[in-house]
């Protein structure tokens, strides 16, 4: 007896070993055949698929309940109710369901099993298991739509996680600065005096995020600038200095996004001071104005924007009454295209076309406005961004006794490169031709630059 | 007596069937290039799809070779090139998580679905110089058996990173490691602090550590480069972005069109003769 029973342990053992190796052997002697888990010899099972199909999910789950004690058709059982349960909005059960026929690795049905198990997690927001669970499915989908649906599955995921990244931020601060040389730094036709200048600028703002949520955004930003203008041996130079413009600027930006717009709203008030005859520097104009951008896809490469401003700038005591006295309620409309090139990574191109009403009170700042840009942006050498641009306005002083009439052309170009994840660094140059009917605003300039942007998040 | 042993010698051969049926196991979704799998007897099979890899199973992948392994838990083991794996210990049932892996050489990359505290509960990937513990998370790890280096990278989550000292037999203090840093211990030695990763470096890791199915070369464009996404003057076109809502086309102070950024309006100064 003592020998049979231990005849039998060793067989046993044997039947363990050879049971795990021979499984694995089994599948690596050749590719594994697929196989359908949902067998259609049973009427239970055909009744099941029809009712699912025509979306009478409780009904086909009623009669899976008959089969659920068959072995054989155990895993169809499993298959059909864990997609029943998910059209049922019950994600645990169904993922429960769903995992038990992930153990099956040949099944036909794997990749569509995996892609209901990554929509359970997706509704449940378990969003890392999602991407997973959409990544296997592409893995072992042969149906180039099925592999589709994951691809935008696991796209909206990552913007969704994106999101809640960017969410934990609340305040974003930058600084600029910049040093350009200027070849007419007034924009004034060339005389015998140098008009060459030497510019130092500098700017900062800081944004603070006072609600997001995951279609809207309200982030207001105070932002402020200043030049330092120097002569082209970066001596002081009063005339040169007359442009030295400061800026400070707050806006209210709210976005919103409603199907497939996205709204951007912002309410803006700021004051520019220039420096006086003291060289000190005084409030020139304060200004309030609304700008309204709506953005709209027209194809999967191509977006356009139409753009909306309405403000209304004062002129101080100081310069109200020279003829640039700009006083007025001033309007601008714009819409423009951007296109991103399909197959070409950081490829895209701009363009935007409006017209801008200046109904200032002075003769000199009273226009009407046509322009016209143009923008080409693509990666170029030593991993930077290189960005073509080209400008060109028209401009009708109606007021005008001389009848005065401005065309200016700018060619542009800037490259961009990101030092690190906070730091980022540009050259730039421009060449800019004025046209004007008054000889003496005839001008061009040439200016080149670099520029240096720093942006901490926190 | 008999009888007694009788029924225990059924008993077991009954547990050891159900041990070998229901004992985590993993399967190879996909596999590219030479990739083997040693059997704990030692025997070498060639890894193919939907192979079956048990506990004590070793697998290695040679150069340019990759493979994706799914756990039963449905954690995700990516095998990269260059690498010895073994599957020290897989257990997740309702009782008992206990996953160690033991990464000989190379590198791999694991997506961990299920949640571990880290004490009951525990996922370790062991090097020869270093533990990596976590919780749930995405992380890379790599072992250099000649510079007997170990390196963290995580990519979500966060990562209990400790250093092993065979000589006196005990681990350091842990480092966590969080998401988007790294982290590497020398033999003996306590981890380095984590370092942050740029931004780019970190998604060319994220997508060069995951093995993915073949596709068509038609689909991504010939002879174009994979792509980090990112583009390369990305602060500055956020920084153009935020800007833009106080931008104006028209002449505040008698401006001309000067759209460079953070080049303030210019003032026209000349009146009209």
């Amino acid at each position: 007896m003592n020998r049979i029973i231990f005849i039998f342990f060793i067989l046993g053992i044997y039947c363990h070993i050879s049971f795990a190796e021979n499984g694995a052997l089994n599948l690596i002697s050749e590719m594994p055949k697929e196989i359908s888990i949902l067998n259609l010899e049973s009427l239970e099972v055909q009744q099941a698929i029809q009712l699912y199909n025509s979306k009478q999910y409780d009904s086909s789950l009623a009669i899976l309940q008959k089969i659920k004690n068959d072995s054989n058709i155990l895993d169809a059982f499993n298959y059909l109710s864990g997609l029943n349960y998910y059209k049922l909005q019950n994600y645990d059960i169904a993922e429960r369901y769903l995992s038990e026929v992930t153990k099956i690795f040949n099944a036909k049905e794997l990749a569509n099993t995996y892609y209901h198990i990554g929509l359970c997690q997706y509704h449940k927001e378990n969003y890392e298991q999602a991407v997973n669970s959409f990544e296997l499915s592409l893995d072992t989908s042969n149906d180039p739509s099925l592999d589709k649906k994951s691809e935008i599955m696991i796209e909206k995921i990552l913007q969704i996680q994106n999101q809640i990244e960017k969410d934990k931020i609340k305040w974003t601060l930058g600084f600029g600065i910049g040093f350009q040389s200027d070849s007419n730094v007034l924009n004034v036709k060339e005389t015998d005096k140098s008009l060459r200048g030497q510019v130092l600028n500098w700017s900062a703002f800081a944004t603070y995020k006072l609600y997001s949520d995951k279609d809207s955004l309200f982030e207001p930003m105070l932002y402020y600038s200043d030049l330092i203008t120097f002569d082209q041996s970066f001596k002081d130079d009063n005339d040169l200095k007359k442009s030295d413009a400061t800026q400070i600027i707050l806006s209210t930006p709210f976005k919103i996004k409603y199907n497939l717009f996205t709204s951007k709203s912002s309410l803006n008030f700021g004051y520019y001071l220039l420096p006086n005859e003291n060289n000190q520097k005084n409030l020139a104009i304060s200004l309030i104005f609304f700008r309204q951008d709506v953005y709209a896809p027209i194809h999967k490469d191509l977006e356009s924007v139409i753009k909306f401003i309405i403000g209304r700038d004062q002129s101080q005591l100081t310069y109200s009454d020279a003829t640039d006295n700009q006083n007025s309620i001033k309007f601008e409309l714009g819409g423009g295209l951007i296109y991103q090139i399909p197959q070409k990574l950081n490829h895209s191109v701009s363009s935007n076309i409006g017209y801008i009403i200046n109904n200032a009170e002075g003769d000199n700042a009273k226009y009407n406005k046509y322009y016209f840009d143009l923008d080409y942006s693509m990666p170029t050498f030593i991993d930077a961004q290189s960005t073509f641009k080209i400008e060109h306005s028209v401009a009708q002083y109606f007021k005008s006794t001389s009848g005065r009439k401005e065309e200016v052309t700018n060619f542009g170009y800037n490259l961009s490169k990101d030092l690190n994840q906070r730091l980022s660094l540009s050259f730039f140059i421009n060449q800019t031709y004025c046209y004007s009917t008054v000889e003496s605003n005839k001008y061009d300039e040439t200016v080149f630059g670099i520029q240096l942007l720093s942006v901490v998040k926190f | 007596m008999k009888i007694y042993i009788l029924f225990c010698a059924i008993c077991f051969n009954t547990l050891n069937t159900a041990w070998a049926t229901e004992n985590s196991y993993g399967m190879i979704m996909i596999v590219k290039g030479n990739v083997k799998v040693i059997k704990i007897d030692e025997q070498m099979l060639d890894a193919k799809l939907g192979l079956k890899v048990f506990p004590q199973d070793i697998i290695v992948t040679g150069k340019n070779s990759r493979a994706k392994i799914v756990m039963s838990d449905r954690n995700i083991i990516n095998v990269l090139p260059d690498t010895k794996l073994k599957i020290e210990q897989y257990v997740n049932n309702e009782n008992e998580k206990n996953v160690k892996l033991e990464l000989l050489e190379g590198k791999i990359r694991n997506n961990v679905e299920q949640k571990y505290d880290n004490d009951k509960n525990k996922f370790e990937v062991k090097t020869a110089t270093a533990i990596a513990g976590v919780r749930g998370t995405q992380f890379i790890t790599s072992f250099d058996k000649i510079k007997l280096k170990t390196e963290v990278v995580t990519l979500k989550g966060e990562v209990s990173f400790k250093g092993i000292d065979f000589k006196t037999n005990t681990v350091t203090d842990p480092v966590i490691v969080k998401r988007g840093e790294s982290s590497s211990s020398g033999q003996g030695a306590a981890p380095e602090a984590p370092k942050k990763i740029a931004p780019a470096d970190f998604k060319k890791i994220e997508n060069e550590s995951v093995v993915k199915k073949e596709v068509n070369a038609s689909t991504h464009g010939i002879g174009q480069q994979p792509s980090t996404g990112a583009p390369p003057n990305q602060i500055k076109n956020e920084v153009k972005q935020i800007i833009s809502n106080i931008e104006r086309k028209d002449n505040v102070m008698g401006d001309t069109l000067k759209q460079n950024l953070n080049k303030p309006a210019k003032v026209k100064v000349v009146p009209e003769q």
